[in-house]
């Protein structure tokens, strides 16, 4: 391990000098030697002339090229020789290529579409502190060693270290994928710099809390800044039609010159005039040259992006059509895509025995958990916590009453648990229901280890697990009004474990069988539990209903293999992966394309840009997916289903 | 011996902690900065910063020697003259940013000193202040030389305790048609040269790096603009550090490759080193 420290490492008395900074801020000078030095704090990187070059690139592709020359030859044949309409179709020609390349540049310009997404997660306006005052500025010119206060609902302009904290909670989703709130310190931390506990990271949310922190990175150089730079600066590889394309065009230029060529010769050899030699040659050449294709191409790919929105599919790049038509592998996402996303209430497990549990003890399982919960009625049910609501409509599908809690503690994201005190049959209660790790140190008389066992079968089963724990209020509920949720939490009872399951669309495993019929692997990527996405991979036809635990690699392993090893693991069959962050999904992609796969990958988060656009076909979802992940993917589904992608794959 | 032109800017500051991590890897645990009074900087602020730096390497055990160096002709003749030529010196030096946004590196003392070739240099670009000149993550790009491995040694043997991740990207160029003329099976062959490539300076990184443990990973890229490749691989990455080898070309070759290495360094999301040896 490294001896050198960065910053997470400091203490906060160190941070100051060790960033050449002060608790007064910076002065004028400081700032603009440092704006100098490293630039604007943009994720926008600003190629002058880019657009140019865009264009340059797309007027001096081969094929344009090609019909550019030919409408010359056009040209010059109906000077020499006139009345021929050469002239017409020297234009036309001319027309067919310009129209070919602005179609192109348009939609490689249409592609920064995503980068307007990416900003709106930075403020416009911060408040720095400089020169011993708190000034309002616009984002763009803060510089590393500025000092930041940060407040409950901020966005992070910049990544940040911490030198105060006060309950300070974020929301790391952007980047992470994950809306659980991560609470942060001003101390020292050890390991690696992005998942420090004293950093703040530009475009996260301030959920709670406050804090002052000195700016470290800006601009690109932000954990946020190189997903916005891989989200401009990726260029997707050319499709499998654009490359045969290509390979006709070459083919049919080389045949169409020697044509030429040859008629040219025995023109010559025969005696007739140059002249005529050479406007016979010119016909023959452009005879040759295949105008028609791209507007046949472009007509026939639009007609089956058409075709594809009836089935739910919507197509923001034609290319994508031809592209999902000719896929490997499809890289699809668990929750939302395989599943329904909808938690349902399976299992009522007794602690000991992992038995179901019988109507009545089940009731009062639910009638506990239901005590610990926080839910309204709603339209068609009932609305609130996910999880809470699935365990209301169990309670109320076996005819239990409504519940009227005297008292709510809600769910406390570090506690990970909730709790209540209520009557559950004719008694008051305090009841908690929560992870099992955060129940376990305040349970009393029972056999904790057994009932680890049957916690593990339920998750093996892919379930979502939450324990329910309780004991009476001798008093009732007006003795324990002033006590807090902590006082409460001693020598509690063990009711049950709640299991619960988010189903898997009926839909999807002919889908995925289809997918096998048509040689398409079909790999899952998840941020899940390895427990729960095998269940899913069951369940759904990825891998064999028993077994397949072979199949699945996790993040952590995921970390440590090399992009060979794992084209290698692919190849040898590995379906699932679990607990993968989006970084890794691009390690999937690229490992994926060097076995010469054609990959299409789903995504919905901010974090998941990049992977779509590395991606052959990158597939956004329409309802759950974020502005980002649509404006970077070149599919958008509409129900999130995946039996639609495939549906996609057979219009393709 | 290790030395830093240290220019008494905020990047020479950024620079030193550099300076100062290599010298504690290195054997003599010394480095000399070189200070050309030229003016740039007050001769009291310069004298705080001095101090700083000092204290800074009291923590790593390195002995400090700063040095103010009277101006001879101009900074370039200046430090010539006291760097001793050949392998065993090692001159750290920044790429900073100057008025009127003129370029990085080209016509600065940095870029002369690298054209040189007197002796090992090392011209960093800092964007990053907050890794206090510890990476952890490298990105080396190589474009195929037959040296691999071997021109990068010496500096990286610097880093080597604080290596935790090392990349290695090579990259084909696709050819004058670009990516879309490509057949399958040229596209194939370029990979697998590019691969066979790679296995012979990943072997040679294992057998250099003794008992350092660090993870070791490394990919072939076929592409039509190889800076722009080296750019999105360092964000995905997530590198802290790219180090690019300069080697001497002709004027034409610099006037339509030479601007490669300035957009690395404008548009790099990490820190950037620029190596050459003698």
């Amino acid at each position: 391990m490294s001896s050198g420290r960065q910053v997470q490492q400091l203490t906060s008395e160190e941070v100051y000098p060790f960033l050449h900074s002060r608790p007064q801020g910076l002065g004028a000078a400081e700032v603009a030697e440092r704006l100098r030095e490293v630039g604007p704090n943009t994720v926008e990187v600003r190629e002058r002339w880019g657009w140019l070059r865009t264009l340059a690139r797309q007027l001096g592709n081969f094929f344009t090229l090609l019909l550019v020359a030919s409408a010359a030859i056009c040209f010059v044949a109906d000077t020499l020789q006139p009345g021929e309409n050469m002239a017409v179709l020297g234009w036309a020609l001319l027309g067919v290529s310009l129209l070919n390349a602005g179609f192109s540049f348009l939609q490689e310009y249409r592609a920064e579409r995503a980068m307007e997404e990416l900003k709106k997660f930075l403020p416009p306006q911060v408040e720095t502190v400089r020169e011993g005052r708190v000034r309002r500025i616009p984002a763009e010119e803060l510089v590393p060693g500025d000092v930041l206060a940060v407040a409950e609902g901020d966005r992070l302009p910049a990544d940040v270290r911490l030198v105060e904290c006060d309950g300070l909670l974020v929301n790391n989703a952007p980047l992470t994928g994950e809306a659980k709130p991560l609470p942060l310190t001003a101390a020292a931390v050890g390991g690696a710099l992005r998942e420090s506990a004293n950093v703040a990271l530009a475009g996260c949310g301030v959920l709670k809390g406050n804090g002052l922190g000195v700016v470290f990175a800006t601009g690109i150089r932000t954990e946020f800044g190189k997903l916005a730079h891989l989200s401009q600066a990726i260029r997707r590889a050319p499709s499998p039609l654009e490359r045969e394309t290509a390979h006709m065009v070459r083919v049919l230029t080389v045949i169409a010159a020697a044509m030429g060529f040859t008629f040219f010769l025995y023109g010559v050899l025969s005696g007739r005039p140059l002249w005529v030699n050479l406007v016979f040659m010119m016909g023959i050449i452009v005879a040759n040259v295949p105008e028609g294709l791209l507007p046949t191409f472009t007509l026939s790919l639009a007609m089956g992006s058409l075709r594809m929105a009836r089935k739910n599919v919507l197509v923001k790049g034609l290319n994508a059509v031809e592209a999902l038509g000719a896929v490997h592998v499809i890289c699809t996402d668990k929750t939302g895509t395989l599943t329904r996303n909808a938690l349902a209430l399976t299992r009522l497990a007794d602690p000991q025995s992992g038995a179901e549990l019988g109507d009545e003890a089940g009731r009062r399982l639910l009638e506990l958990a239901l005590c610990a919960s926080e839910v309204r009625p709603a339209e068609g049910g009932f609305s609130g916590d996910p999880m809470d609501v699935a365990v209301a409509a169990a309670h109320a599908a076996r005819g239990g009453e409504p519940l009227a809690a005297a008292r709510h503690f809600p769910l406390d994201p570090e506690k990970r648990r909730a709790a209540g005190i209520g009557p559950v049959a004719g008694e008051t209660v305090f009841a908690v229901k929560g992870a099992w790790e955060a129940l376990r140190p305040h349970l009393a008389g029972i056999d904790l280890e057994r009932a680890e066992g049957v916690l593990h079968a339920l998750a093996v089963d892919g379930l979502r697990v939450l324990a329910v724990a309780w004991r009476p209020l001798a008093e009732g509920a007006e003795g324990a009004e002033g006590l807090e949720q902590d006082e409460l939490e001693r020598n509690l009872r063990l009711a049950g474990f709640l299991g619960f399951e988010d189903p898997v669309r009926p839909e999807v495993p002919p889908a995925v069988a289809k997918c096998r019929e048509a040689s398409i692997e079909v790999l899952m990527v998840t941020g899940d539990h390895p427990d729960t996405a095998l269940a899913v991979a069951r369940k759904s036809g990825i891998v064999p209903p028993e077994g397949g635990a072979e199949l699945l690699l996790t993040g952590a392993e995921l970390e440590q293999l090399t992009e060979g090893e794992l084209g290698r693991r692919l190849a040898g069959g590995v379906r699932i992966f679990a607990r993968t962050t989006a970084e890794q999904k691009m390690k999937i992609v690229a490992a994926l394309k060097g076995l010469d796969r054609v990959v299409a990958m789903t995504g919905d988060g901010v974090n998941d840009a990049p992977a779509l656009k590395s991606a052959d076909v990158g597939i956004a979802m329409g309802r759950g997916g974020t502005d980002v992940a649509r404006a970077a993917a070149q599919i958008i589904l509409l129900d999130d289903n995946f039996a639609s992608i495939v549906a996609g794959v057979e219009e393709g | 011996m290790i030395y830093l032109a240290y220019d008494g800017s905020l990047n020479g500051d950024w620079v030193s902690r550099y300076a100062i991590r290599l010298a504690a890897h290195a054997s003599e645990r010394t480095l000399a900065l070189l200070h050309v009074e030229d003016g740039s900087v007050s001769p009291a602020e310069r004298d705080g910063k001095l101090e700083h730096i000092a204290r800074e390497c009291e923590g790593p055990g390195v002995e400090f020697f700063p040095q103010i160096l009277p101006l001879q002709k101009n900074v370039l003749h200046t430090l010539l003259k006291v760097v001793p030529a050949g392998p065993d010196s090692l001159l750290v030096c920044g790429t900073r940013v100057r008025a009127r946004k003129r370029a990085l590196l080209a016509g600065t003392v940095s870029e002369q000193l690298l054209r040189l070739g007197l002796f090992r240099v090392l011209a960093l670009r800092v964007v990053q202040p907050g890794l206090l000149g510890c990476p952890r993550d490298f990105l080396l790009p190589l474009a195929g030389h037959p040296r691999g491995f071997q021109s990068v040694w010496p500096f990286f043997r610097l880093f080597l305790p604080d290596v935790e991740r090392l990349y290695l990207l090579r990259g084909m160029p696709a050819g004058p048609l670009g990516l879309r003329h490509l057949s399958e099976k040229r596209l194939m062959a370029l990979r697998a040269a590019g691969d066979r490539y790679l296995q012979g300076v990943a072997e040679e990184v294992r057998h250099r790096r003794g008992t350092a443990e660090f993870r070791l990973d490394r990919g072939v890229v076929v592409c039509e603009d190889w800076v722009r490749e080296i750019l999105v691989h360092a964000s995905r990455l997530r590198s802290r550090m790219l180090l690019l080898g300069a080697s001497e070309r002709t004027r034409a070759y610099r006037l339509l490759h030479g601007v490669g290495l300035e957009r690395v360094l404008r548009g790099a999301p990490c820190d950037v080193g620029i190596y050459r040896g003698p």
